[in-house]
């Protein structure tokens, strides 16, 4: 309405009224721009990773909030107060789910009362049970609530795609006008998705089989291990408040040594403190930081990049 | 009682011992070696693989197996054979690659691994320009 008002002005002519029609103008686009600011979708995400895939498949139309942000350890995370306010100004609330959120359960009934639709990632994936050979039986009935089903599930890309459609979905169903840009966006990240799956598979090639073991802090490279043929040991179990048994450390040291593995990871979250006892011990070297609770800084701030760097530093400490 | 002390004397060692029991039991570290590493590695019993890729256009072609010399083409060729001495429990993957011209679009790369004149893998690649995929090797 104003910028109509605005153009018939421009038709009276004269300095003042001229120099009206340009402040005019400029309101009129002020005016337009918090319409469309109003317009965007407001999504709040307690994963690093689905929030990466949301931007790229939003792209303007969506404004994205990470609650939890990446180099938290997730596993230790409770939404404070100003989250759950956070989340509830939000239409969409994505999480990673297979018990990953031990909070979530908690946060339902204010998601219900305020109408933000909850977009969980663990729903369609294939999940995987713990893979790691090397941890010990831990305690589930920490607060993490996690079962046997591992919660990591974006180390495989494959599922990565699966959650990328439900968000273009959930995306396409909370704002229909950007159906188009929805669908676009993310038939432009499947593509490059099958492209790193490609370029994962290529960069593994050179790595032999033989030496395609992992030892990490805790257990979340399971479905990456599984995608890729190694083998998975860890010092923890899948949660990082599991805490390592002298049993199982020793189990560990055992194995490094009769399987001669070159390199054992830390994590980007963790304290690789036991890491290093481990490598003095058995004369393996700490292979690097790998991501493992969602993205990291710098080059890992994205999922491709993530990606690419855990890749990267797995293959150049073990071949 | 009240007259033995050292019958109290003992009685109080005895009963501060069966107490100090369940403390010893869960703080003494197990007496038995440590556990087995799991899966023993079998020896290594040796196959020899031959790779054929066919391009349907001439391409600089090359395949490379890990810890393994990579053949290449000299030049654009239609064709390339190589072989490769591995594992026949765990062969390696191959990484094979083609770089056709890229004026040519839907170009294909045919891969066939062969051990002792037996197919084991038959797959082929499409793509313009650089064609590069991964093949899983089955066990014969």
């Amino acid at each position: 309405m104003q910028a109509f008002f605005a153009i018939d002005l421009h038709n009276v002519g004269g300095p003042i009224s001229r120099a009206m029609n340009r402040i005019l103008i400029f309101f009129s686009f002020l005016t337009l721009g918090s319409f469309v600011q109003a317009g965007t979708l407001r999504v709040a995400s307690l994963s690093t990773v689905m929030a990466d895939l949301a931007r790229e498949i939003g792209g303007d139309r969506v404004e994205v909030i990470e609650i939890v942000k990446a180099g938290v350890d997730p596993h230790i995370y409770e939404p404070t107060p100003g989250d759950r306010k956070t989340i509830a100004k939000s239409q969409i609330l994505l999480a990673s789910g297979l018990g990953f959120e031990g909070y979530l359960d908690n946060l339902r009934p204010g998601l219900e009362k305020n109408g933000v639709r909850l977009v969980v990632g663990g729903d369609v994936v294939n999940p995987i049970e713990s893979v790691c050979k090397g941890e010990a039986p831990h305690d589930h009935s920490h607060s993490h609530n996690h079962g046997a089903t591992d919660p990591h599930w974006w180390h495989s890309i494959p599922n990565v795609q699966a959650v990328a459609a439900q968000i273009r979905d959930a995306f396409a169903k909370a704002d229909p006008e950007g159906i188009a840009t929805y669908e676009a966006n993310a038939r432009d990240l499947n593509a490059r998705l099958a492209a790193l799956s490609k370029w994962v598979r290529l960069q593994l090639a050179t790595l032999p089989k033989a030496n395609r073991v992992l030892v990490t802090s805790h257990d979340a490279l399971g479905y990456f291990a599984v995608d890729n043929g190694f083998e998975i040991f860890t010092v923890q179990g899948i949660s990082t408040t599991d805490q390592p048994s002298s049993q199982n450390v020793k189990r560990l040291i055992e194995e490094i040594k009769v399987r001669k593995v070159k390199a054992i990871f830390a994590e980007n979250i963790e304290n690789p403190k036991v890491l290093q006892q481990i490598t003095n011990e058995t004369g393996a070297k700490l292979g690097g930081v790998l991501c493992a609770d969602g993205l990291g800084s710098g080059p890992a701030a994205t999922y491709e990049g993530m990606m690419k760097t855990n890749v990267s530093i797995i293959v150049e400490a073990l071949k | 009682m009240r007259g033995f002390p050292l019958l109290r004397l003992f009685l109080v060692a005895a009963g501060l011992a069966l107490l100090g029991v369940p403390v010893w039991l869960l703080t003494t570290p197990s007496p038995s070696a440590p556990p087995p590493a799991s899966a023993p590695i079998e020896p290594e019993k040796m196959a020899t693989y031959d790779v054929l890729l066919t391009a349907s256009a001439p391409a600089h072609l090359a395949v490379r197996v890990a810890n393994q010399p990579s053949a290449e083409s000299a030049g654009p060729a239609s064709s390339l054979s190589a072989s490769f001495t591995m594992n026949a429990a765990e062969p390696e993957d191959l990484a094979v690659f083609a770089n056709f011209d890229p004026a040519t679009s839907n170009c294909a790369l045919r891969v066939e691994v062969r051990v002792a004149g037996k197919t084991l893998s038959d797959s082929t690649f499409w793509g313009t320009g650089l064609v590069e995929d991964v093949v899983a090797i089955p066990n014969p």
